[in-house]
């Protein structure tokens, strides 16, 4: 896929004796959303936290728009967000001074920096909490503020794990409807990791399975159900793919 | 009793498989922080020794001396663990996160509360009994106690540690019920920094150097004969003095099993009086702390005062110290340690305004020069010690949220660095004051004012440098109370390399110093011996602080690069602690 805008090539990750992702290779182009799925301990995490630049992968490489993250992590990094399952956050900040902080690190000149953060505060309904110190944000508020301070400098590529975790209903429906504008009128890359299976057949364009480290399977859903040989809906699919042992915990 | 012991195999579990499996490195850690214990220990005890047999020298005084510092002792320790039981406590019973758990569990409050109670004794009593102990011992040793000194001491310290501690849970019960539980630890916290604070300066204003001063010795005299009136003899802490006191020095006649009795009766009323407010208060409490702290928000002033740092051309470093400008006066446990660093400049100077050297008139240039000098070594150790404070923890105050630095498009020298200037601005700006205003006490010659600016110059970046490169090798990201970082082992491994750098950059400055001195002291001409040797050494005090400056910096650097490698993931360890808390 040469107009890929995330690629991974051949890409291990090892810790010591375990190996947690086995010669993993994927493209994903623009306005694309993947879905990464697998069981606990299949090597979900450790593959996005590759992407997102926060582990190096033992070998192999990984191309962000073109750029490579171990050659290039700066570059590579600045198309980049990365919203992770847990929020944690500067405590001691108020959601406003996050997001101009984030906007700093990214570089996103000072005007255009307050004008995004208004925006997307509105848009994620945080605006009227603006001012008040993230310690006293819910869980699902915090993941909110996360995918502001992510889409803040306009990523490219964005990095995803496990969405909807602390999302009531409402927050889910408005994330979900965002990262389907995103993709399709701005060309935003996505990859997302998810154990709901119902998000990702709504979701996503294509889907892998991960297991064991290795990328069992990947494509459509349809596709999907071509290659595995198996019929009904993207649970038993998953079911079927991962069917041959039991789940373990740990990435 | 069954609930209660299995309230507590989480704990014990946690520290069993802690020794079992201390992680990478975690051995030599845990044997050269023991080694560090003893040594402190093995100080303490002849340290303590010393000032007993300093007191039989003062004729007629000893005794009393003696008995009163015994005393003091107790009443020094058992304060102690009342002021950090209190922090305990609150913890323990209020703040800690797996109360929700157990809240939610088939398990009785009761055994709840007494779980956390031994929790929180055992947490607050282990450190002041550490210290008091080898000066306890130092007492036996002096006047050669019998064996029933030995066998009483632990009693009688359990006995003064179960009321202090059953005191300060009594009063975090009823505290809770009328404030918030988190708004009380700050508070207590601040309260004991403050007190300390304030004794501290208090002793030392007093000037307690007089008391050896001939002149003063009639008022001294007559103060040491106020001491003779007893002490309260409702206090654990007097009957632990009077039921030990007697087995030193040969007073056996005036030994009472009386002092044990009282001493276990005491803490068996406290404890049954916490009970009885915990069965009434402490669900009433439990319910009341998690309703909230009160809201703190983002304040006016302190972004205007952030408006500084519009002078930082580059924008991530602008964004990364605005934060850490913002959180750090957020935070009481960070920005309340500016009251230390405020008594510790106002002590340091206040020491060489006294300092009267113009007693020695024949001396008094070299003298007051040769001090001068010295003084650089002393900056140099307060820069360690603020370094050591603030720019060391500054790495690990990242937290869990470490993942956002790791993920944006900035290199982790580059992070580090930023970090490093934050903290070197403040602590050169206070090294360079107290430099300046101790050369102009000490009236010292201008070469010698130069050359002490210089290497405090030198020194103060590699220390600071020394400092964030440590922090980075030796990151505790799972932190809960950053105050706490400086003393794990990264800390003690920081002083350790920092005053040896000190040594062997003043010890290498030292030599040209006095050579200068002795000369213009007597008028002589320079030697060939002082050309060729004064630049050599001038050369080598720049390569070492010019070294000091890169390594450890690299080091840490290398080291944070990989963090990721040794601990498997940052995430997965940030699930474990929000497990085992």
């Amino acid at each position: 896929m040469g107009d890929a805008v995330i690629r991974l090539e051949r890409v291990s990750k090892n810790y010591r004796q375990h190996q947690a992702v086995i010669d993993l290779s994927l493209a994903v182009p623009a306005g694309e959303i993947y879905g990464f799925l697998g069981p606990n301990g299949a090597g979900k995490t450790t593959t996005i936290r590759m992407l997102a630049g926060a582990l190096a992968p033992s070998s192999g490489r990984i191309f962000l728009a073109g750029r490579d993250l171990a050659k290039n992590p700066r570059e590579a990094k600045s198309c980049l967000g990365y919203i992770p399952d847990r929020p944690f956050l500067y405590e001691k900040l108020s959601g406003w001074e996050f997001l101009l902080f984030t906007a700093g690190l990214y570089r996103v000149p000072p005007r255009e920096a307050e004008a995004r953060a208004e925006e997307l505060l509105n848009i994620f309904e945080l605006w009227d909490w603006r001012e008040e110190l993230i310690e006293n944000y819910s869980h699902g508020m915090k993941q909110r503020l996360i995918m502001s301070g992510a889409l803040l400098p306009k990523p490219r590529i964005l990095v995803v794990d496990e969405p909807m975790v602390g999302l009531d209903p409402r927050g889910a429906k408005l994330v979900m409807d965002i990262f389907r504008r995103l993709a399709q009128e701005e060309g935003v890359a996505m990859f997302v990791s998810t154990h709901t299976m119902s998000l990702a057949s709504r979701l996503c364009d294509r889907i892998g399975i991960i297991y064991k480290g290795r990328l069992k399977i990947e494509g459509t859903e349809k596709e999907l159900r071509e290659k595995a040989g198996l019929a009904g809906d993207l649970e038993e699919l998953f079911l079927g793919v991962t069917a041959d042992e039991p789940t373990e915990s740990g990435a | 009793m069954r609930e209660f012991l299995l309230l507590l195999r989480p704990g014990l579990l946690t520290l069993k498989n802690y020794l079992k499996d201390p992680g990478p490195g975690g051995r030599i850690k845990l044997v050269s922080l023991g080694a560090f214990a003893l040594a402190l220990w093995v100080a303490l005890f002849f340290l303590s020794l010393k000032m007993i047999r300093s007191f039989y020298s003062v004729e007629g005084f000893g005794d009393i001396l003696a008995y009163k510092t015994f005393n003091i002792l107790w009443l020094t320790g058992a304060a102690f663990l009342i002021f950090s039981a209190v922090i305990t406590a609150l913890s323990s019973f209020y703040l800690a996160k797996d109360l929700g758990l157990l809240m939610a569990a088939p398990v009785s409050r009761e055994s709840v509360f007494w779980a956390r109670s031994l929790q929180s004794f055992l947490a607050s009593a282990w450190m002041p009994a550490a210290f008091v102990f080898p000066v306890f011992m130092a007492y036996g040793w002096h006047f050669r106690a019998s064996a029933l000194y030995y066998l009483l001491w632990p009693l009688a310290a359990l006995g003064v540690a179960l009321a202090s501690s059953f005191v300060s849970q009594a009063a975090v019960l009823l505290l809770v019920n009328v404030l918030p539980a988190r708004r009380t630890k700050d508070i207590m916290s601040l309260i004991g920094l403050l007190s300390f604070v304030a004794l501290y300066l208090v002793f030392r204003l007093l000037r307690p150097e007089q008391l050896v001063n001939p002149d003063n010795l009639q008022s001294v005299a007559g103060y040491l004969a106020s001491l003779r009136t007893p002490t309260s003899p409702m206090l654990p802490t007097a009957w632990a003095t009077d039921l030990l006191w007697p087995l030193l020095g040969g007073r056996a006649e005036e030994f009472r099993w009386v002092h044990l009795f009282l001493l276990g009766l005491g803490a068996v009323i406290l404890g049954l009086l916490t009970s009885y407010g915990a069965e009434l208060l402490y669900w009433v409490g439990y319910n009341k702390s998690q309703e909230g702290a009160g809201r703190q928000r983002a304040g006016g002033l302190l972004s205007l005062l952030a408006g500084i740092f519009r002078l930082v051309k580059n924008p991530e470093a602008r964004a990364l110290m605005v934060k850490d400008f913002k959180i750090f006066f957020r935070d009481h446990t960070q920005w309340s340690q500016l009251f230390l660093l405020g008594a510790l400049m106002i002590i340091y100077l206040y020491n060489f305004s006294v300092l009267n050297l113009k007693r020695y008139p024949l001396q008094a240039f070299f003298l007051e020069n040769t001090i001068a000098f010295l003084n650089v070594g002393l900056v140099g150790l307060v820069s360690a010690t603020l370094a050591l404070r603030f720019a060391f923890p500054s790495i690990s105050a990242e937290g869990f949220s470490y993942w956002i630095i790791r993920s944006a498009p900035m290199a982790t020298g580059e992070f580090m660095r930023h970090k490093l200037v934050f903290w070197l601005v403040p602590i050169l700006a206070v090294a360079l004051s107290l430099t300046h205003l101790t050369n102009r006490f000490l009236n010292a010659v201008p070469v010698m004012s130069v050359t002490s600016f210089i290497l405090t110059l030198l020194l103060t970046p590699g220390l600071c440098a020394l400092a964030v490169g440590l922090g980075a090798r030796f990151p505790r990201f799972e932190t809960e109370n950053l105050a706490q970082v400086p003393t794990g082992y990264g800390g003690l491994i920081f002083m350790v390399s920092a005053s040896l750098a000190l040594l062997l950059i003043i010890g290498l400055s030292a030599w040209p110093v006095v050579a200068y001195l002795r000369i213009r002291r007597r008028a002589m001409e320079w030697g060939l011996r002082e050309e060729i040797l004064i630049p050599l050494m001038g050369a080598l005090v720049l390569t070492l602080a010019w070294q000091l400056w890169r390594r450890p910096f690299r080091v840490g650097r290398a080291a944070l690069e990989i963090y990721d490698e040794e601990t498997r993931s940052l995430d997965q360890k940030a699930e474990a602690t929000e497990e085992a808390a």
